[in-house]
């Protein structure tokens, strides 16, 4: 059996395979478990916090601040610990600090110290070093206990044991403590750790902790914890030692108010752990003798690390990463990381959507290579509490990755690629799938060819050695008429007297075009009756396919031609209409990175509209009532099953799908996960394949159970949602081909 | 949102968070006659000198109940019980708040099993944010600092929420009108 720190190092891409396989094969059910429990409880407590959109902003704006006059702060705090009485060391790097500790220990001839969780102290490696000082480590956080023992690197930021089962625990204690009483249950095993900590606690000379957030104007420190080890680590021993990050410093104690409001909720759903200590040490606090050496004062220590965070400053986007407040909001909300858990989708020590950038800027870029299980589904965007846009640290993390990739064949292959990618340094996997597009044009010329070449058995096998495809998925199939040609038959017969002046462009995205027309048919049959003067745009690729594999520089030159492609339809009084959602999401959230024009941004995402978002616009404005356009009579079911797309959450264009659906009288069930897996071209990639099966596990069980393929008919927005539950055998279609076929004219 | 809603909500979160609660009426007798249930047969008692609550109120108790105020190490580190006032509440998140200063609530609500705590309703604020804003523009920063103390110790690194790590396992509350 693979221990998780064999693969902690997956700059060898070898050592990601290996891993998300061993995730997969053992760790992923206590993983899930654990990590949608937090995602569920993130939800419900989240919506206790009335003011939390203004709260994130202000976090928000806090951050920035401090990051922004780091600095200054940093001189202000040390003097406010050395008013305090207490001793301010700043340590360039992980040796210095960890020599630095390691001095402090010595001098008061420390046999004993107790730690309470700090990730910050597992980047450093602190514990090698003080056991190689001969310092005994106890470890007094639960997960970080059993780490110790397991040998295991952290696999959480926040619960950094919870890949590890119940089951696997009691073998773990069994095997290491020979205990001789029963280890089975939860209680029965936290009441041992308790038993054989306690006596440590009472003897121990030093305790170290990290910090959640430090206050430059009072020196003060915040604590979050459930289980007291922290409490004990700083109130027992003469010596109290926080070791953290410089980017933990905030201007002032008043700031921690905002940041505790947010942290727990969004961690792990509680609206605070069990303690939150605000402490401003050292102590004026009696020392009790319980290790009946001599009662000194006591001393504090506080130790911050640079170790590349001061470089993350100042690197243009990674500087974002240093807003982090570690609430692990990110890691629980990744369908991906929820399948496999930080020893895949993380590094040596962090983990997660943020993990990539901290492993880059406070280790090397390679170790980041895991940061290629983001795939930009954008769920964890809504839920970080300083609103960091995660999925472009990570594009940006894989652009820099392929910049230093060794490229096979791809020269030969450069001269059939589109001329924006001149610049673009990738593998042939990625120029391939980033420019889509492309291929699809021929592709769907000869679609009977075409389709027939991707489901031979040798061709599949070939696709999957030179271009990573793999076998077991069935590529999408071209249609043999795309969506622009079927316009140029039906336009002229359909257009109506525009009967509310209203005029939509219908974005004619390269997915709807070539792939699956039907639903573009259906948008415009319905658009037609509703009295719209509805146009067809032209095909124009518009970035996202590029952005998903890190080439950057294409997606930035198809960001500029769109936008100034729909800035003049919107000019002419047009409002944009897109049926693709991650293209949409593109127009309304990524080209904010691209477009330097904010307003010009803004005036474009102002203008888009997903289907139903228009359509419920329109039937407010126009007063029109649905059931005189609509009659769900004209179907025997009315059970339908609704899979948001993802990144259409997250721009808040979901949820007028189910709206409107209820209101014509359908019974509507819908899914409750965060990401079907495919998110693009993923789930066709053979390294992620099985991941993105895993996660499609929950879906497909709450299909399942709404009901057969015979009684239930499936609805999704998305074209990558469609191909994933095809493979249970589902069929599905479009919410608006179900408006289409319900059309009372 | 006014105080007796502010009130049921404190109890409605702290019990949420594991604490139980109960709301006496403000008087020597009555605090007795909680205070004894809620030890119930437990030995070795210590308890932190009152800085917030009158002491007047913990006459009948003190009287009657063998409870160390002075603890010393080998005391400490057995008790079963450790009884503390606190200066706030928090509504929202069912906290009390226990300062950190040279009465000792700092060990005496972590070492024992059991922590009971009293506190005056009228202190209990709505949100964390609140206890900063109160505490620190008003009244002088408590010397050492304080701790949000939300229900007993737990953890869910056991696969199931366990209450009772490395502090307490019990928290009750004592809320005085």
């Amino acid at each position: 059996m693979i221990n998780p720190r064999e693969v902690a190092n997956k700059s060898n891409p070898e050592n990601l395979h290996k891993a998300i396989k061993m995730s997969l094969d053992i760790e992923s059910e206590a993983v899930k478990r654990n990590v949608q429990t937090f995602n569920l409880n993130h939800y419900s407590a989240i919506g206790k916090i009335e003011d939390y959109d203004l709260l994130k902003d202000h976090a928000r704006k806090l951050k920035e601040y401090s990051i922004e006059n780091l600095p200054e702060l940093l001189a202000k705090l040390e003097s406010s610990i050395k008013l305090n009485g207490g001793h301010f060391y700043l340590a360039k790097d992980a040796k210095d600090a960890c020599d630095y500790i390691l001095k402090i220990c010595l001098l008061y001839k420390a046999e004993l110290v107790v730690k309470g969780k700090s990730i910050t102290s597992e980047e450093i490696k602190l514990n090698h070093v003080l056991e190689a000082g001969g310092i005994e480590v106890a470890e007094t956080d639960l997960a970080e206990f059993i780490l110790q023992y397991s040998g295991e690197q952290p696999s959480h930021i926040v619960g950094p044991a919870i890949h590890q089962s119940r089951e696997r625990i009691s073998k773990l204690f069994k095997e290491k403590f020979n205990p001789g009483i029963p280890l089975e249950t939860g209680e029965e095993l936290t009441k041992f750790a308790r038993t054989k900590l306690r006596e440590k606690f009472l003897t121990a000379d030093i305790g170290i902790t990290g910090a959640n957030f430090i206050a430059a104007d009072t020196g003060s420190i915040a604590l979050v914890e459930s289980e007291g080890n922290i409490r004990l680590c700083y109130t027992l021993p003469p010596v109290h030692v926080a070791l953290a990050g410089i980017e933990k410093v905030l201007p002032s104690i008043n700031d921690f108010g905002t940041f505790l409001e947010l942290l727990a909720p969004s961690g792990t759903g509680q609206p605070l752990t069990s303690y939150t200590s605000i402490i401003r040490p050292p102590l004026s606090l009696p020392l009790y003798p319980f290790n009946k050496k001599k009662n000194n004062k006591r001393e504090f220590y506080l130790v911050l690390i640079d170790n590349g965070r001061m470089k993350m400053r100042n690197d243009p986007i990674l500087h974002e990463a240093l807003y982090c407040i570690r609430c692990g909001a990110c890691l629980n909300a990744c369908a991906n990381f929820q399948s496999v858990g930080g020893h895949a989708f993380g590094g040596e020590t962090y983990s997660g959507g943020i993990g990539g950038a901290w492993e880059t800027g406070t280790g090397k870029l390679e170790n980041a290579r895991f940061s290629e299980l983001c795939t930009g589904c954008s769920r964890c965007v809504p839920q970080c509490p300083v609103k960091i846009d995660i999925p472009w640290l990570n594009e940006i993390l894989h652009q820099r990755l392929n910049e230093k990739e060794k490229l096979k064949y791809s020269f030969i292959f450069k001269g059939l690629l589109p001329k924006d990618n001149l610049n673009e340094k990738a593998n042939l996997q990625k120029l391939f799938l980033g420019n889509f597009y492309h291929f699809a044009k021929w592709g769907s010329r000869f679609p009977a060819i075409s389709n027939k070449m991707q489901r031979n058995r040798p061709v599949r096998i070939l696709l999957e050695k030179f271009l990573g495809l793999s076998r077991e998925r069935m590529l999408p199939a071209f249609t043999n008429k795309t969506l622009v040609k079927h316009y140029q038959k039906l336009g002229l017969s359909l257009l109506k007297k525009s009967d509310t002046g209203r005029k939509v462009l219908l974005f004619a995205d390269i997915y709807t075009n070539y792939l699956y027309p039907a639903r573009g048919i259906a948008a415009i049959k319905v658009f037609n009756d509703l009295g719209i003067n509805l146009t067809l745009g032209e095909v124009i690729p518009d970035g996202r396919a590029a952005l998903s594999q890190g080439l950057i520089v294409a997606a930035s030159k198809r960001a500029q031609l769109i936008v100034q492609y729909l800035n003049q339809w919107i000019e002419k009084g047009y409002d944009i209409v897109v049926i693709e959602p991650s293209v949409l999401a593109m127009f309304r959230r990524d080209y904010k990175h691209f477009i330097k024009d904010e307003e010009l941004f803004i005036k474009i995402k102002n203008h888009s509209y997903e289907p139903f978002e228009y359509l419920k616009k329109l039937l407010i404005e126009e007063n029109i009532n649905p059931n005189q356009i609509f009659d769900i009579k004209k179907l025997s079911d009315h059970k339908l099953f609704y899979h948001s797309h993802c990144q259409q959450k997250t721009i808040g264009a979901a949820d007028q799908t189910i709206e409107l659906l209820q209101k014509l009288g359908f019974n509507v069930i819908t899914s409750q996960v965060e990401c079907c897996g495919m998110a693009g071209s993923f789930g066709y990639k053979k390294d992620f394949y099985e991941v993105s099966m895993r996660d499609a596990e929950d879906l497909f069980k709450q299909i399942q159970t709404a009901g057969d393929k015979d009684n239930i008919l499936v609805l999704a927005g998305g074209i990558s949602c469609k191909d994933q539950i095809s493979e249970m055998g589902y069929d599905v279609i479009h919410p608006l081909e179900l408006l289409a076929k319900i059309l009372v004219s | 949102m006014n105080n007796s809603k502010i009130i049921l909500q404190f109890i409605d979160t702290a019990q949420k968070a594991g604490a139980t609660v109960e709301e006496i009426n403000s008087s020597p007798g009555v605090l007795y006659d909680s205070l004894v249930k809620s030890i119930s047969d437990s030995k070795n008692i210590i308890m932190s000198e009152p800085q917030y609550i009158p002491s007047h109120l913990f006459k009948y108790f003190e009287q009657k109940i063998n409870v160390v105020k002075q603890p010393n190490a080998e005391q400490m580190s057995s008790a079963e019980v450790g009884i503390t006032d606190a200066f706030a509440g928090v509504a929202r998140t069912g906290s009390v708040c226990i300062s950190i200063n040279s009465n000792m609530s700092s060990y005496i609500s972590l070492l024992p099993r059991k922590h009971i705590v009293i506190l005056e309703s009228k202190n209990i604020v709505l949100r964390p944010r609140d206890i900063f804003d109160q505490y620190i523009s008003k009244k002088p920063l408590e010397q050492s600092g304080w701790i949000f103390i939300s229900g007993p110790s737990a953890t869910a690194d056991m696969g199931e929420l366990v209450r009772g790590v490395h502090g307490p396992d019990k928290l009750h509350i004592i809320l005085l009108d």
